[in-house]
C-alpha cells in the first residue's frame, strides 16, 4: 500500500464521514491541480471549470467506492477529473481532429505561477524531461487519448508510444525521485 | 524475479490500470499482481507517486470561486437525501406500525373512557331508580298503613279542632290501637306568621312526646307514630323550631282518647 500523508488520511475520513470539511480540505489542496488536469483536457477555461465542479461532486458522491488499499486519493481524484473531462469533451462534439491535435507549444507553457506547492519549482524539474516523453505523457494524461490514438495523432507506431509512456514516467521518477520525500514530509 | 512478473512490468498495463483506461479482467489481474508481489506494487506506488507530482507541475490557479458553489450543492444534496435516504424501509414500517398503535391505543382509550362515563352514568341512574322504588316502596307502605287504619273497623276517628287562637285548625286523627297504627289529616290549618308553627304532642302515660310539626299537606293523609299508653293529642302554636315544654297557653287543639 503506498505511503499515506496525515493530511490524505484526514481527508478521506471526512468525505467518507460526509463532512463538507474534507470538501473544502481537498479543494484547497488537491483543487487547482485538478483543474490544471481539466484545462489540459478541455483547453477551454469554462468546460474546465464545469469538469472540476462536476467532478468535485463526483468524488463527494463516490467516496464509499474510493478504496484506500488499492490506491492513493489522487490517483483516484485524478482518474475521476480526466474521464469527467473527456467526457465532457465528447458530449459536447468537441473532439474535432483541431482539438485533438497536439499543440505542442502548450508542453512548455507551464507557469511559474500554476505550480503547487509554491516552494517547488517543478516547472524546471519538468522541463528537463525530454520533449518526446512529455509529448506522450500530455497524450494520455492529458489529451484523452489512448495509446492508439496518440500513436495516431503523434504518427508514432504504437509500441514507441508504450515505451516512452514507461520511459517518460521512469525519468520523471528520476527527476522527481529527491522531491518525493520532501513532497511527502510538506503535506504532513 | 519471475518471468510473468517481469513481464508484466515491461508491459504498459500497469500504467494502464494507474490511469484507468483497463478492463475488468486485466484489472482483476494487476490488483493481484500488486498484492501479492511486492515488486508490482512498489512499482505501481512510484508510478502514482510521478503521476501526482506530474499533475501537480500542471497546477492552474482557477479563475472563479468553484469551491462555494460545490459547497453550497452538496450541502444541498446533503439535505436532500437526509430527509429522503436516511429512512431505511424497517424504519418507515416501524413508524407506521407505532403511529397505527398509538391511533389505536387513542381510540381504544377513547372508546373506554365513553364506556366508563356511560357506565358511570348507567350506575347512576340504577342507583337513582333504586333510591326511587325505595322512596316509592316506603310511601306505598305508609298507604297501605294509612289505608290500613281507614279501612279496620277497629280505628277510632277523632277531630281536632282549633281553639279560638286557631279557629281554622281542623284535624282528624285515625287511632287503632289494635293495630297499633295511627294517622292524621290535616284537613285545614290557619296561617301563620313566619316565627311561629304548629306542633303536634301526644300525652303518654302523662308525658309530653314531641310528635312533629305540622304543615299544610292539602288534606293528604299523614301517619303518625304510634306509641303504647297514648291518653291523647295536643296541638301546640309555638315559635319555630320550640324545643321546650309547651304549656297551656300555647294549646290551640287538644283531644283525649277513650
Amino acid at each position: 500500500m503506498a505511503k499515506r500523508s496525515l493530511l490524505e488520511t484526514q481527508i478521506i475520513q471526512l468525505l467518507k464521514d460526509k463532512n463538507e470539511e474534507g470538501m473544502s480540505l481537498l479543494y484547497d489542496n488537491y483543487g487547482e491541480t485538478l483543474y490544471g488536469i481539466a484545462l489540459k483536457v478541455t483547453k477551454n477555461e469554462e468546460l474546465a471549470q464545469d469538469v472540476l465542479q462536476e467532478s468535485l461532486i463526483k468524488i463527494w458522491k463516490k467516496i464509499h467506492t474510493y478504496d484506500e488499499d488499492k490506491s492513493k486519493l489522487f490517483t483516484w481524484l485524478f482518474r475521476i477529473t480526466r474521464n469527467t473531462a473527456i467526457d465532457k469533451i465528447r458530449s459536447r462534439n468537441l473532439k474535432t481532429d483541431q482539438e485533438i491535435q497536439m499543440d505542442k507549444s502548450n508542453v512548455y507553457k507551464v507557469g511559474i505561477e500554476s505550480i503547487t506547492p509554491e516552494h517547488l519549482d517543478l516547472k524546471d524539474h519538468l522541463d528537463s524531461l525530454e520533449d518526446k516523453y512529455k509529448i506522450v505523457l500530455e497524450a494520455l494524461f492529458f489529451e484523452g487519448m489512448t495509446q492508439q490514438e496518440a500513436s495516431d495523432e503523434l504518427d508514432i507506431p504504437l509500441g514507441t508510444i508504450k515505451s516512452r509512456l514507461k520511459i517518460g514516467l521512469r525519468e520523471l521518477r528520476k527527476i522527481y525521485g529527491p522531491l518525493i520525500s520532501v513532497l511527502f514530509y510538506a503535506m504532513l | 524475479m519471475k518471468k510473468d512478473v517481469k513481464i508484466l512490468l515491461e508491459s504498459d498495463l500497469l500504467e494502464k490500470y494507474l490511469l484507468g483506461d483497463i478492463t475488468t479482467l486485466e484489472e482483476t489481474r494487476i490488483e493481484h499482481y500488486i498484492e501479492t508481489h511486492p515488486e508490482v506494487a512498489e512499482r505501481y506506488n512510484e508510478l502514482q507517486e510521478n503521476l501526482e507530482i506530474y499533475a501537480k507541475a500542471h497546477a492552474k490557479p482557477i479563475p472563479v470561486d468553484i469551491k462555494s458553489k460545490v459547497l453550497e450543492i452538496i450541502e444541498k444534496e446533503d439535505n436532500h437525501h437526509s430527509s429522503k435516504r436516511g429512512m431505511p424501509w424497517y424504519y418507515v414500517a416501524a413508524s407506521v406500525a407505532a403511529i397505527a398503535f398509538a391511533a389505536t391505543t387513542v381510540l381504544l382509550w377513547n372508546q373506554n373512557r365513553l364506556l366508563s362515563t356511560e357506565k358511570n352514568s348507567v350506575a347512576s341512574q340504577i342507583s337513582n331508580l333504586k333510591n326511587e322504588i325505595v322512596a316509592t316502596n316506603s310511601k306505598l307502605q305508609d298507604m297501605k298503613s294509612n289505608y290500613a287504619v281507614l279501612n279496620n273497623p277497629e280505628t277510632k276517628k277523632y277531630v281536632l279542632s282549633g281553639n279560638e287562637r286557631a279557629k281554622q285548625l281542623k284535624t282528624v286523627a285515625y287511632i287503632n290501637p289494635e293495630e297499633k297504627l295511627s294517622a292524621i289529616n290535616i284537613v285545614s290549618l290557619p296561617n301563620l306568621s313566619e316565627e311561629k308553627e304548629f306542633q303536634m304532642w301526644a300525652n303518654v302515660d302523662g308525658v309530653l312526646v314531641h310528635l312533629g310539626t305540622l304543615e299544610k299537606a292539602d288534606q293528604k293523609l299523614l301517619s303518625l307514630p304510634y306509641q303504647e299508653g297514648i291518653k291523647g293529642y295536643k296541638i301546640y302554636m309555638v315559635p319555630k323550631g320550640f324545643t321546650g315544654e309547651a304549656t297551656a297557653e300555647n294549646m290551640v287543639a287538644s283531644i283525649d282518647l277513650d
